[in-house]
C-alpha cells in the first residue's frame, strides 16, 4: 500500500519538479533561437578572434604626454592603461587617460566635413568630401593676403605643433599661437620665464620628488592637473613610500586642494602671497647663514630689502611661524620647494615663482638628487619644441580680429569661445573675420560659429610623436599610433595640411614636402638612431617598428639639467602683493577657479566616466559648485544647495553652494569645466562656465593671464538644487535641522 | 474509502500543463534548432556551402580562417566574399542571392546569422587546439561540404565531446600522460 500524497504535498511536488527543471533549463538555455552571428563587412586589421592585442601609444588628454597601452580586440579599442616601460608615466595613468575610450566611441563625434549654410550660429550645415573641402581652403589661402592669415592652436602634441609652425612659415603667415587655458593654469610661460630669469634658459623645471625629504608646495596641485600628475604623483608615492623616513610635504595654499590634503600640514596663505611665503623663506636661509654658503652668497643680493616682519602680516604667517618653516627646509637633507600653477595665476606670478625656485636654489645649487632640474633640452633640429603663447598675445589676436586685420582664421585643438574669458571680446572679433575654419572631434562652442568645420581623428586613430616636456629623468620621445581604424569619415590635421601644401605648391611644399603623416613622424626619428636609448637598431624600418612597440624611445643615461645661476640674475626680486580685479567692497570674496581633475580646462566634459568621476575633495559631479568656508557661509546666510549668482566684474554664473571648511573664509572657490553649449548631450547645458567672468587681466611682464585674481560677490537666488555627491549629508541635514549643530 | 490524490480535476490540470511545459521547454532549448525550414528562415543571405565547397572547391580555413589560430573559428567578413563575387558571373538562379550580397557590402551592412554551434557561455572551446591535432571540421560540425544552408546535424553536448577524448586516449596509449590528463581535466574546457 504506497503511502497516501496529500492535495498539498502533490502540488508541493508537482510545482517544485516544475520549477526545479524550469530553473536547471535555464542553466542550459543558451538562447539559441536569440543569437545570431555577426559578420564584418570589412574585417579590422589586427583582429584574432577571442584574442587581444595590445598597442602602445602616447596619451593626449592633457598635455603631459603619458605613455599608454591600449588593449585592442576585433578591432574594438576595450581599455587604455598606463605603458609600465614609459619614464614618465612609468605605468600609471590618470582618469582622463581612461576615459580616452569614450571620445573615441563619442556618439556625437563629427563624421563628416561640415560647411556653413545658414548665418554663423544659426547651426546650419551641409555637408562635403575631402576633396571638395581641399579645394576650397586651398582657394582661400591663395586669395587671402598671408600676412592676414591667423592660427589658434592649443597646447598641440609636437607632431601638429612642427607641422602647424611650418605650414605659417611657408604660407608667410605671422607664428601660429600654441595657446590654451591648461597652458595658463599651469603657468607654463611663467615658469619658464621664471627659469630664464634665474639660470638663463627657457626650459621647464622639474622636481625630483622622489628623492626629496621635505617638499615646500606653494599654489601647487603637482597631483592633480598641473604640468605632468601622472609622473609626479608616482614620484610622489617614491617618496612616501620609503622604508626610511616618509618625507614631510607641506602645502602653502588658499584651499585644500587634493594635493595639499595630501600634505603633513596644510598653511592657508592668503591667494597671491605664497611667493611672499617663499621669498620670506628666503630671507631667513640667507640671514641665518642655512642652505648652501656658495649659493647664499650668490643670491643675497636677491634678498635685499625682503622685510620678514611685514610679509608675515601680510600672509597672517607670525615671524616664529615663517622661522620654522625656514629651519626644516633648510635642515632636510633634500628639500624641494614648488611653484605651481595657482602661483602663476597671480600679477606678481614670475616673481613669486622666481623667489620658489631661489629656495630650491639655495639649499642645493649643484642640482644633486631630490632638488630641483632643468627638462633637457631636445635632441636635434627635428625635435623643436613649440613656444607657449600666452593670454596677452591671445589678446593682441583679438585686438587684430577686431580691427578687421585677420581675413583667416584657423583653429585646432582650441576651443576659444569657451575657454577665453568674455571680457577679451573673442566673440564679437570672430564676427570680423570673413574666414573661420575649424578642426575639431567634437562639436564645440567654437565650431558653432565657423565657416568651415573640419572632423579630425582622435588621438587613438593617428600617428605622431611627443617631446615629452616637462620630461623625467630621462629624454623621452614618446610614440603615438592608431590602434584601431578610423571610425569615420576624418582625417589628421597633419594629413590635411601636408594635403594643402602639396596643392598650394611654392614654399608651403617645399617646408610640409611629406606625403603622409608616417613618413613625416619617420623623418623626425634618424637622429634619435644614433643616440643610447632604451633600444638599439640598425636601420630606419627597424628603429620605427620597435620605437612603436616600446611605445616611445627615452635615453638611458640621466638627460634633466643642473640649473646654473644666471648673471643677471641676483638683482633684487621685490613680490609686490598681488593686485585683484573688482573693489573689495563691492566683491568683497577671492575667486579660485579649480582645474578639475576630470575635465581640465574643461575639454572633456563631454565623456561620461569624467562627468561621474567624483571630485576628490567634495565628492560632487555632474554639476558646477561654489565652495564656500562654513563661516562665510553662515554669515552670508547661505545653507549647501542654496544656488548663489557668483557675480564679477565681468558677469555673473550661478553655481550650488557647498560648505567646504578647507578653504580661507575670503575665499570661494568653483571648479572649471562645465557650463557648455556643445561638446556632445552629456556636456551641454550642465553647470556654469566660470572662465566667462574671469577678469581679462594680465601680468605685465609675462602676459600670463591672472586667472585667479578676480574677486566676486555671492548672492543668493533663493532656489536650491541638490548637488550630486557621493558622501552622505543625511545625518549632517538631521543634526542641522535639529539645532544641536555648533554655531 | 480511499481519500483521491487529488480532489480536484483542476489541480490535476495544473499540474500536468505546468510539468509538460517544463518538460518542453527543457528539451527545446537543449535541442536548439532542429529543423532546415526553422534554419533557412533565419538566415539572412541563403548561402550554400554544398554549391562553395563541393561544387567550387573552396577550403574551409578559406573563409573561416581564423580557425588554425584562434579560439573562435571566425565569420568571414563581407569583403572575403567580395573577393570572388566582385568579379565571377553566377548561375541565374543565384544572381539575386549574390545582388543581396553586393548590398550588403556596399551599405557596410551588419549581416547577422543564427548561432548555429553555439555552446553555453561556461564552454570554452578552442578550435586552435583542436586543428592543431588535425581533428576536421567535419567530425564535430558534420558534413557541412554537403549542407545547402547548415542545418544543426550533430548534438554538441558534453557527452559527445568527452566520447571523443577517451577515444584519443584509448587510441593512442603513447601519449604522455599530462596530456591525458589534459583531455579529461574539467578545467581544460570550463576554465
Amino acid at each position: 500500500m504506497t503511502k497516501e500524497i496529500s492535495r498539498r504535498d502533490f502540488i508541493k511536488i508537482g510545482s517544485a519538479a516544475a520549477l526545479g527543471m524550469t530553473v536547471l533549463s535555464g542553466c542550459t538555455w543558451n538562447l539559441q533561437q536569440a543569437t545570431r552571428m555577426e559578420m564584418y563587412a570589412q574585417a579590422p586589421e589586427y583582429t584574432l578572434p577571442g584574442e587581444d592585442f595590445w598597442f602602445a601609444t602616447t596619451c593626449r588628454m592633457c598635455p603631459a604626454g603619458c605613455g599608454a597601452i591600449v588593449r585592442v580586440s576585433n578591432g574594438r579599442a576595450r581599455k587604455i592603461e598606463g605603458n609600465s616601460d614609459h619614464p614618465v608615466s612609468r605605468g600609471g595613468l590618470c582618469a582622463r587617460g581612461q576615459a580616452g575610450l569614450q571620445l573615441l566611441y563619442h556618439p556625437d563625434r563629427l563624421s563628416q566635413v561640415l560647411v556653413r549654410t545658414g548665418k554663423r550660429g544659426q547651426g546650419q550645415w551641409g555637408t562635403t568630401d575631402w576633396e571638395q573641402i581641399l579645394a576650397r581652403l586651398a582657394g582661400i589661402f591663395q586669395e587671402v593676403d598671408p600676412a592676414r592669415v591667423a592660427i589658434l592652436a592649443g597646447k598641440l602634441p609636437h607632431h601638429h605643433a612642427e607641422l602647424v609652425t611650418r605650414f605659417a612659415e611657408g604660407l608667410g603667415a605671422p607664428a601660429p599661437l600654441f595657446y590654451e587655458t591648461q597652458t595658463s593654469l599651469d603657468g607654463r610661460q611663467v615658469l619658464q620665464a621664471a627659469v630664464q630669469a634665474l639660470f638663463g634658459e627657457a626650459a621647464l623645471p622639474v622636481f625630483d620628488l622622489g628623492n626629496a625629504e621635505v617638499i615646500f608646495g606653494f599654489g601647487a596641485d603637482f597631483l592633480e592637473t598641473w604640468l605632468s600628475p601622472v609622473a609626479y604623483g608616482k614620484r610622489y608615492g617614491d617618496l612616501r613610500g620609503r622604508t626610511l623616513g616618509r618625507g614631510v610635504f607641506v602645502a602653502f595654499d588658499p584651499r585644500l586642494s587634493m594635493t595639499a590634503a595630501n600634505a603633513d600640514l596644510w598653511t592657508p596663505v592668503p591667494p597671491g602671497a605664497e611667493g611672499l611665503v617663499a621669498l620670506a623663506l628666503g630671507k631667513i636661509l640667507v640671514d641665518q647663514g642655512l642652505g648652501d654658503p656658495n649659493a647664499v652668497a650668490d643670491l643675497a643680493p636677491f634678498y635685499a630689502g625682503v622685510d620678514v616682519a611685514a610679509i608675515a602680516q601680510q600672509t597672517g604667517l607670525e615671524v616664529g611661524t615663517l622661522e620654522r618653516f625656514a629651519h626644516l627646509f633648510a635642515d632636510a637633507h633634500r628639500a624641494v620647494a614648488i611653484p605651481g600653477g595657482e602661483l602663476t595665476g597671480h600679477t606678481n606670478g614670475l616673481e613669486a615663482t622666481q623667489a620658489v625656485l631661489a629656495l630650491n636654489y639655495l639649499m642645493h645649487p649643484d642640482g644633486e638628487q631630490g632638488g630641483l632640474f632643468l627638462s633637457p633640452a631636445p635632441p636635434s633640429r627635428d625635435l623643436r619644441l613649440a613656444p607657449t603663447a600666452s593670454l596677452a598675445d591671445v589678446q593682441q589676436l583679438v585686438e587684430r580680429m577686431a580691427a578687421g586685420e585677420v581675413d583667416a582664421l584657423m583653429v585646432l585643438d582650441a576651443n576659444p569661445v569657451y575657454e577665453l574669458p568674455t571680457g577679451l571680446g573673442f566673440v564679437d572679433a570672430l564676427g570680423k573675420v570673413a574666414n573661420v575654419i575649424t578642426f575639431a572631434t567634437l562639436p564645440t562652442e567654437t565650431t558653432a560659429l565657423a565657416d568651415i568645420v573640419l572632423p579630425t581623428h582622435t588621438y587613438l586613430e593617428s600617428w605622431g610623436y611627443e617631446l615629452v616636456h616637462p620630461g623625467a629623468e630621462s629624454l623621452a620621445v614618446s610614440a603615438q599610433q592608431p590602434v584601431v581604424q578610423p571610425l569615420y569619415d576624418t582625417r589628421d590635421p597633419g594629413d590635411v595640411l601636408l594635403a594643402l601644401a602639396d596643392r598650394l605648391g611654392g614654399k608651403l611644399a617645399r617646408r610640409l614636402p611629406w606625403p603622409n603623416m608616417v613618413t613625416f613622424v619617420q623623418t623626425r626619428l634618424t637622429s634619435l638612431q644614433l643616440m643610447e636609448g632604451n633600444f638599439q637598431a640598425e636601420d630606419a624600418d627597424t628603429f620605427w617598428v620597435t620605437w612603436l612597440q616600446h611605445g616611445g624611445w627615452w635615453s638611458q643615461d640621466v638627460a634633466w639639467k643642473r640649473p646654473r645661476l644666471a648673471e643677471a640674475s641676483s638683482a633684487a626680486l621685490a613680490v609686490s602683493p598681488p593686485a585683484y580685479a573688482g573693489e573689495p567692497e563691492t566683491y568683497p570674496l577671492h575667486l579660485l577657479p579649480v582645474p578639475s581633475i576630470p575635465f581640465g580646462d574643461g575639454r572633456h566634459a563631454g565623456l561620461p566616466w569624467l562627468q561621474e568621476t567624483p571630485d576628490p575633495m567634495t565628492t560632487a559631479s555632474w554639476d558646477t559648485w561654489i565652495e564656500v568656508n562654513p563661516e562665510t557661509a553662515r554669515s552670508l546666510g547661505i545653507q549647501a544647495g542654496d544656488v548663489v549668482t557668483v557675480a564679477s566684474p565681468q558677469g555673473s554664473i550661478q553655481a550650488v553652494a557647498y560648505e567646504y571648511p578647507g578653504i580661507r573664509p575670503d575665499v570661494v572657490a568653483v571648479p572649471i569645466g562645465q557650463g557648455h553649449q556643445a561638446l556632445g548631450r552629456w556636456a551641454k547645458d550642465r553647470g556654469a562656465n566660470v572662465l566667462a567672468i574671469l577678469a581679462p587681466r594680465v601680468a605685465a611682464n609675462t602676459g600670463q593671464w591672472a586667472w585667479a585674481s578676480t574677486r566676486v560677490q555671492l548672492v543668493k537666488t533663493g532656489q536650491r538644487r541638490p548637488l550630486p555627491l557621493l558622501e552622505n549629508n543625511v545625518g549632517v541635514d538631521r543634526v542641522r535641522e535639529s539645532g544641536r549643530a555648533p554655531g | 474509502m480511499q481519500r483521491p490524490l487529488v480532489r480536484s480535476p483542476l489541480l490535476w490540470l495544473v499540474g500536468i500543463l505546468v510539468s509538460s511545459l517544463a518538460i518542453v521547454f527543457t528539451l527545446s532549448t537543449v535541442q536548439g534548432q532542429a529543423s532546415p525550414a526553422q534554419a533557412a528562415e533565419t538566415t539572412p543571405i541563403p548561402f550554400s556551402h554544398q554549391v562553395h565547397v563541393e561544387e567550387v572547391g573552396v577550403q574551409c580555413l578559406f573563409c573561416h580562417s581564423q580557425a588554425l589560430r584562434a579560439p573562435q573559428a571566425s565569420l568571414p567578413s563581407l569583403q572575403t566574399c567580395m573577393t570572388c563575387h566582385a568579379y565571377i558571373t553566377v548561375d541565374e538562379k543565384a544572381q539575386e542571392q549574390v545582388q543581396q550580397l553586393v548590398q550588403a557590402y556596399e551599405s557596410q551592412a551588419r549581416v547577422q546569422w543564427p548561432d548555429v554551434y553555439k555552446q553555453p557561455d561556461f564552454v570554452f572551446f578552442n578550435h586552435r587546439a583542436h586543428l592543431a591535432k588535425g581533428v576536421a571540421c567535419q567530425t564535430c560540425h558534420g558534413p557541412v561540404e554537403q549542407m545547402g544552408i547548415v542545418e544543426k546535424r550533430v548534438d554538441m553536448n558534453m557527452g559527445f565531446c568527452l566520447d571523443c577524448h577517451r577515444n584519443q586516449i584509448q587510441e593512442h596509449p603513447e601519449m604522455p600522460a599530462v596530456e591525458k590528463d589534459r583531455l579529461l581535466d574539467c578545467t581544460t574546457c570550463h576554465k
